[in-house]
Parts: C-alpha cells; structure tokens; sequence
C-alpha cells in the first residue's frame, strides 16, 4: 500500500484503481498529506512538552503510526494533530515509566541500560525553555498546542480530553508563569488567535 | 492574523530551531500495515504475548567461562559420540533483503561492502557469536522457529552443525549456562502471567550424556496468584564442584488486564500506591470520564522527568476492590529478595549472602555484586565457593560503575581506571596518564579496550574519547546540561551549566554508545541521570578515515552520502538508531540504519546496543517492541563482502 505514493498520484490511481481500492487509495494519500504537513510541527510540540527531542520523534511516529490505522476517524477530528500529540505525550510517559519501574526494580538495569531515560535530549537551552519546563505538563500541553500548533482553546481542550473552560484556565495559568520567569517577553498572548491553519483542517469554533 | 507578541513569536522560533529527525511516511504506513496484520493473527497468539509481556527475567546466554584450575579446559575434554538425537539443523540466517520490509519503499542504499543478517538472539548462532569462538560447541538456545521466550533445549555443535541433544524436554524458563568441570550447568525461571513461577536448575553431564534437573526452593521463587505477577532473575559462577546459583525476585505488580473489571472500565496507569492500607491507583485523565473533579496532585517521580499534576487523577480502592488476596498484598508490598545456593548437580545448598543487607545479587564471571539501599559491593568468589570483598570495600553508587571479567573488576569514576582482581591489590590509574594504542579494536565504540599506563598494560572499561594518541590540550564537550572538561592538569570534571559549578563529587561517568552520562549521586542509588554529553567531539582528528563507498541512512531516507569527516560525527550511535560501524583496522565506516535492517521504525526499538567485532564480523544487539509491548531480541551480523 505505500506504493501509493502521494509523489506519483495518477501512479498511485492506477495501481489503487487496478486493485480495486480507491478508498483506500485516498484515506491514504490524505494521511500521506497529512504526515508530511504536520509531522514535524507536532514533533516539536511534543518534545517541548515531554523535554526530548529524540523520544519525541520516537513516540510522535508511533501516534503516527496508531493515527494511520484508524485514519477515517482520526481525520474526521477537527484537529488530527492534537489526537497524535495526545497519543504521543502518553506513548513517552508509558516508555518513561516502564523505565522507571525496571530501575526501581533492578539496579543493575540502571547501570547497563540508558538508551530509554528520559533525559532531556536535543532540546536548546533558554530562559524561555526552562520556564517552559518548569510548568505542570497540563499546563505545558497547552501552552504548546496553542503556540506551536496554533489550536484554539476548543481545540487544545478536544485535543486533550478536557472541558474548555479547563484548558482556558490552563492557558492563563501556564502563560502567567511564563511571563512572571520571562518578563522581557510578557505582552499577553491569551487574546491572540491562531495565525494561520492547515489546510486539511477546517473551520473550528473559538469559543 | 494577529499582533506581535514576544513570547509566542519567541517561543515558536525556539521550537523550529529544532530539527526531528526524518522518519519516512513509507514506513509510517508499512508499519502500520503489518501490525494490522499481526493483530488479525495475532488471538491465538495471545497467551504467549502475555507471558512474555510480564517477562523482566534477564536473559543470560550461555557463558563460556574460563574452567577452575581442577578442571579440565574445555578444548581438552573428551568428545563422545555425536547424539542419537536426529540432526536439528539450524537454519541460515535471514538475509536482510528477505526480512518483510514495511511497504514498499525507495531501493536500499547502496551496502558499503556489508552483507547484514538478522538473527534470533537466542539461537545457537547468535550465542556462539557472543564470544567469537568459531569453536563454541554448547549452546542453551530456542529451537529454530520456537517462540523463544520460554522453552530452551541444548545444543551441541561438534562440525558445524547445531544437534539437539538432550531429548527429554527442559523445564520451562532456563535461560543461563555455564561450564564446570565436564558438565553445563543451567538455570532459570519460566516466566508467568500470574504469580511468579518455581526455578529449576539441572546438570547436563558431557561424558555421560545425562541431564538432571531438580526445582529451585519455593522461598523465593514460587508465588501463585490470579492479579498480580512476579519477576525474577538468576545468574549462575562455576566454582571447582559444580556452581553458585543466585536468585532474585521482585516486587509484584498488579495484572490489570484480570482486575480491570473492578475498575468499571476505567484504565489505570503503573503501579498503584500502598496508602494506609488502600490501593491508590493512578487514573489518565485522558481516559478517565470524571476527570475534572477531585484531581489529586501526585508527587513527581523524577525518573520519569515530566509532571504529571494535574494530568492524571487517582483512585482510592482496597485489595477487596480488586479481587487481591493477602498473598497477593505481601508480594506487592514486598522488597527485592535474594538468594544464593550451591548447586553439584544433584544438591542444592543455601549459602548466606556476604551483605545481609543486600535486596538482590548477581554473579558474573567469578564476581558477585549485592545490592542494598545504601548500594552495591563486590566480591571475589573464591574456588570453593567464599567470599572476599573487593575493591577495598567501595560502595558503587559512591564512586564509579565496575564490570568484571575473568575474576578481574575494572570500572571508573572521574579521572580515574580502576582494577582489582582476586589474588592483587586494587589499583587506580588516573586516565590523563593513559596513552591509548592502536590494541583498541573499535575505539569510537564503548568496547573494552587495552591501555598502557606507566609500562603496564590493563584492562579498562568505558574509555570512548580516545584514538590513538594522548588527550593533551584541555577540551570541553557540552552537553546537556553538564558540560564535561577534560583537562590535563585538572583531571576530568563536570560542570553543572545552569550554574556553572561542578558537580559534587560523587556523580559518576558512565559511558553509552555515543553518550557519556552522569549517573547516580551519592544516596539515590540507582537513580536518574541529570544529563548526557556527547562525545563525538572527543574523536580525535588525528584519527584516519577513508572516505567509503555507501550512504548515511535513517529508517530508509537517504541523509547524505558518505563522506565521514571524524571532526564533525553526529551522534547517530544513538539519537538516529543507527549503527555505526568500524573495519577491523578502526580507519573505514559504514553506516546503516538499525531500523532500516532490522525492518522496522526507530519507535520499536526497546534497546541497542554497541557495535563489536567478532571473528572479523560486526556484531550488533538490540531489542524491539512487538505487539503488546513483548520484547523480541535479535542480533544483526554484518559480513564485509570486500
């Protein structure tokens, strides 16, 4: 199946059309689209969020890979995106903790095995950043959902499972923390809108 | 559009400086393919996946362990007639090419001259890789197309071809061997869905051709239960009539998949929490639909390295709630436990642990290692089965990381190589003294290695900076968040970058592929580590590099083509799952992407591991995650065609 190249559509028509699989044809162009639109943008939010880069890649391709096998309901969200970014926070708290509980358990497993802790790895170091860090991931998750992805607070909120009113609290809570540690950047941003959106994403309620 | 605003604007240029690596959405998609197929297949499947889910027994492969004086070397013991068992022939090993690849993707890079083969870490082939003796001849291995998690035959190899020969089958779970005397000693636990199953331990006799088993005593192993499951370990030293057993076990820990009933469908998350006599059990918010009221804040477990206040909530039950008995509540509640017992074959006798403080225990290579809250210490085990302590009584997490060999210690902390062996003082060799010679077969790699200090030569653990030559000049390597300073007139120091002070002493260097970590101060034992620091900048650019034939790959996407400059390696040891290899002579490389041989994503990796070179063939392990999270271990072998 991922013969069908989004490169070669009218490639990929023939084969899918040969096959008899033209809705399987476009559910995975659209994720191909998808993928390559938002991958990367979602790497970055979840690595500022978990502090690793590289477990953010890791986890972000696995919640890519759990998005792709349930595409048609993944993409009728009104933001894939936030659906991936939840998938892969828990994806790296799970590789996190199972890491954890093996150290706890046997120390020698500390010693030997390094590869998966949870260091802070690929992620620059600045005011901003450590302020950043120093907020509860709640607050963190959407602070960076609604700077990096530019969701709206319904968004961060459907994103995340929470009521809006609770993601809007969070917002003003994690950006009054970061204004008070980063004062030379402190106009308020809880009024701005989203700059700009994908396009494979449609219009949302702000409220 | 909206106005500037510093903050936001600020924060998303941080955030695009960062560049993920690349992954191909090729792979998203193959990937995605095969474990639909898995699934479809995977109901008959499922009890295997769930016992080796639980698994956390340390696999140790048969150990070909240098023979105590009274015995016989191996290579001299008498060979008898071959088996009467019917030839068992083990079959090639997988040629990469013929791996299921995920989709269909771009042709594979060009190979610079390197045939890579994927094998089972647990087939006889794979073992006797372990020790690059072309001559291994005994092997404690799955049979070819066996699960590989649970039953384990023995093997024997007189002419090249692998023959099964013990007939009766083994008791489940052994997994560690060794030589002693004219017998294989062999260990182990079958691990369980529930409760924590009894160890065996059994004697195959060369000469006779007998295997006898006998269980292991119940006081540590067995554990019978219906919600929680146990895990164990065990490791096994020859001694000069027969060998020294140790065991340990673990706490338990709740099988949610039996209990989530009582849970009315909410999922929980880790472990629960003893709390005055309830269970209190982490709930995702995520999944949790009552997940705005009654948020409990809970403590931040710093290994983890992410808050996790206020995104989870927690639920208070009691071991009623759950279906728990109070064998069951004991064994969740319990500590580590250890045991250690002689073992002729026939008899098992129990043997006090040196340290009656000591929580678990290993033994290696005539070296035990205990393990308490203040610790570790190690000992020497003497032929008859004594202990005698080493390294003048350092405690591990107090100064540095020790591995044995050959009844020798040698490991590290700041500047200094230390060594110990059983019939010798313990000496201390500061490494700015050390000048590393070309006996270093893979001196980019955290290999073992040779160095001479002062006219001696010895052996040494973790030294990755190193190429020939001498470090002589003062060098810095940041990294995050320490930054390492080499210096020769200052020794090796840590420096804290947030506050620009060294860190205190205690903290200790251990080295992974492409990393040096900072591990462990003084009073967490076992615990996390602040940072890492790369040290691709300690290469040295004194070091030779040929230019290859071949292309820098990642998970099949193309990087760039190969033109190695050694003065700017990045870090694909680790941060790209890729393999970094080196020929024999440490001058030429190639790089492959593990993810791309192996046929999978970075994503399922569980572990990797360095790269060695046996019997002029580049040797790599690692691990992956299948589906439910059991894990597989493979060993890629890679064969230069030029």
């Amino acid at each position: 199946m991922s013969s069908l190249s989004a490169e070669h559509p009218t490639a990929a028509l023939n084969v899918a059309a040969t096959i008899g699989d033209l809705e399987l044809f476009v559910e995975t162009t659209s994720f191909e689209t998808f993928y390559r639109e938002r991958r990367d943008a979602v790497v970055r939010a979840v690595a500022l969020a978990i502090g690793d880069l590289e477990q953010a890649a890791d986890s972000t391709d696995e919640a890519m890979i759990s998005a792709y096998q349930r595409w048609s309901k993944v993409s009728a969200l009104d933001q894939p995106a936030g659906w991936v970014y939840r998938v892969a926070v828990n994806h790296s708290r799970s590789r996190f903790r199972r890491v954890a509980r093996k150290a706890r358990y046997n120390l020698s497993f500390v010693t030997d095995h390094h590869d998966d802790t949870p260091f802070a790895n690929g992620i620059g170091d600045s005011d901003l950043l450590r302020a950043l860090h120093e907020l509860p991931l709640a607050r963190r998750s959407v602070v960076v959902l609604r700077v990096l992805l530019e969701f709206s607070e319904h968004e961060c909120a459907e994103a995340l499972g929470i009521r809006p009113g609770t993601a809007k609290s969070r917002l003003h809570r994690g950006l009054t923390q970061l204004r008070q540690s980063v004062p030379h950047l402190s106009p308020d941003l809880t009024s701005d809108r989203p700059s700009h959106r994908s396009p494979n994403e449609g219009p949302h309620d702000h409220a | 559009m909206h106005d500037s605003n510093p903050l936001r604007d600020e924060l998303q240029r941080q955030a695009a400086a960062l560049s993920p690596s690349s992954t191909s959405v090729d792979m998203i998609i193959g990937t995605g393919d095969r474990r639909m197929r898995r699934r479809r297949t995977a109901g008959a499947l499922a009890g295997v996946v769930a016992v080796a889910t639980v698994s956390a027994v340390g696999i140790q492969q048969l150990q070909r362990v240098e023979a105590p004086p009274t015995a016989q070397p191996l290579d001299t013991v008498p060979q008898p007639e071959p088996a009467t068992a019917p030839a068992l022939t083990v079959p090639p090993p997988i040629e990469v090419d013929q791996i299921e690849i995920a989709g269909a993707r771009a042709a594979r890079p060009a190979e610079p001259g390197i045939t890579w083969a994927v094998l089972d870490a647990d087939s006889p082939e794979a073992i006797a890789l372990r020790y690059g003796d072309t001559t291994e001849r005994y092997a404690l291995a799955t049979e070819p197309a066996s699960n590989g998690f649970t039953t384990r035959s023995l093997y024997e190899n007189l002419d090249g071809e692998w023959v099964k020969i013990v007939d009766d089958v083994l008791p489940d779970g052994l997994r560690t061997a060794t030589f002693s005397g004219d017998a294989i000693y062999a260990v182990g636990t079958a691990p369980a869905t529930a409760g924590a199953a009894p160890g065996s331990a059994g004697r195959f006799d060369i000469a006779a051709r007998t295997w006898s088993s006998i269980p292991l005593p119940d006081e540590v192993m067995s554990y019978t239960s219906d919600h929680v499951s146990a895990s164990s370990d065990m490791s096994i030293s020859p001694l000069s009539d027969g060998v020294l057993v140790a065991v340990n076990r673990y706490p338990a820990w709740v099988d949610y998949e039996t209990v989530v009933a009582s849970l009315d469908g909410i999922e929980p998350v880790g472990q629960p929490e003893w709390v005055d006599g309830a269970l209190r059990v982490i709930v995702s918010c995520d999944e949790d639909p009552s997940q705005e009221s009654g948020s409990t804040p809970i403590a931040t477990d710093v290994l983890e390295g992410v808050d996790i206040e206020e995104f989870c909530d927690t639920r208070t039950l009691s071991a009623n709630d759950l279906g728990l008995t109070e064998m069951d509540v004991a064994a969740l509640e319990s500590t580590p436990r250890s045991g250690i017992w002689r073992f002729d074959g026939s008899t098992l006798t129990s043997v006090d642990l040196p340290d009656p403080a000591a929580e678990s225990s290993s033994i290696s290579n005539g070296v035990l290692t205990t393990w308490s809250a203040t610790g570790s210490r190690t000992w020497f085990i003497t032929d008859d089965g004594g202990f005698v302590e080493a390294l003048d009584g350092m405690v591990e997490s107090d100064y540095g990381s020790f591995r044995s060999f050959d009844n020798q210690l040698a490991g590290g902390f700041g500047s200094y190589v230390v060594t110990d062996s059983i019939d010798g003082p313990t000496t201390a060799i500061d490494l700015r003294s050390v000048v590393i010679d070309d006996s270093m077969v893979n001196p980019h790699l955290n290999t073992y290695g040779a160095a001479t200090a002062n006219g001696a030569t010895v052996s040494i653990v973790q030294v990755d900076y190193a190429a020939p030559g001498t470090i002589d000049t003062p060098t810095t390597i940041t990294g995050s968040g320490y930054d390492l300073v080499i210096d020769p007139s200052n020794g090796v120091t840590v420096i804290d970058q947030s506050t620009g002070q060294q860190v205190t002493d205690g903290y200790r260097l251990v080295s992974t592929p492409g990393s040096i970590q900072l591990v462990a101060s003084p009073g967490l034992s076992g615990s996390e580590s602040p940072g890492t620091v790369p040290t691709t900048t300690i290469v040295s650019p004194a070091t030779t590099v040929e230019e290859t034939v071949g292309t820098v790959v990642d998970d099949g996407v193309v990087l760039d083509e190969f033109d190695i400059d050694p003065a700017t390696l990045p870090m694909w040891g680790t941060q790209n799952r890729a393999v970094l290899a080196s020929t024999i002579d440490g001058e030429s490389y190639a790089v492959e992407s593990l993810a791309d041989l192996v046929g999978t994503t970075e994503g399922e990796f569980a572990d990797t591991g360095q790269i060695e070179v046996i019997d002029g063939r580049f040797v790599a392990r690692g691990s992956v995650y299948g589906n439910s999270d059991e894990i597989r271990s493979f060993v890629l072998v890679g064969t230069p065609t030029v």
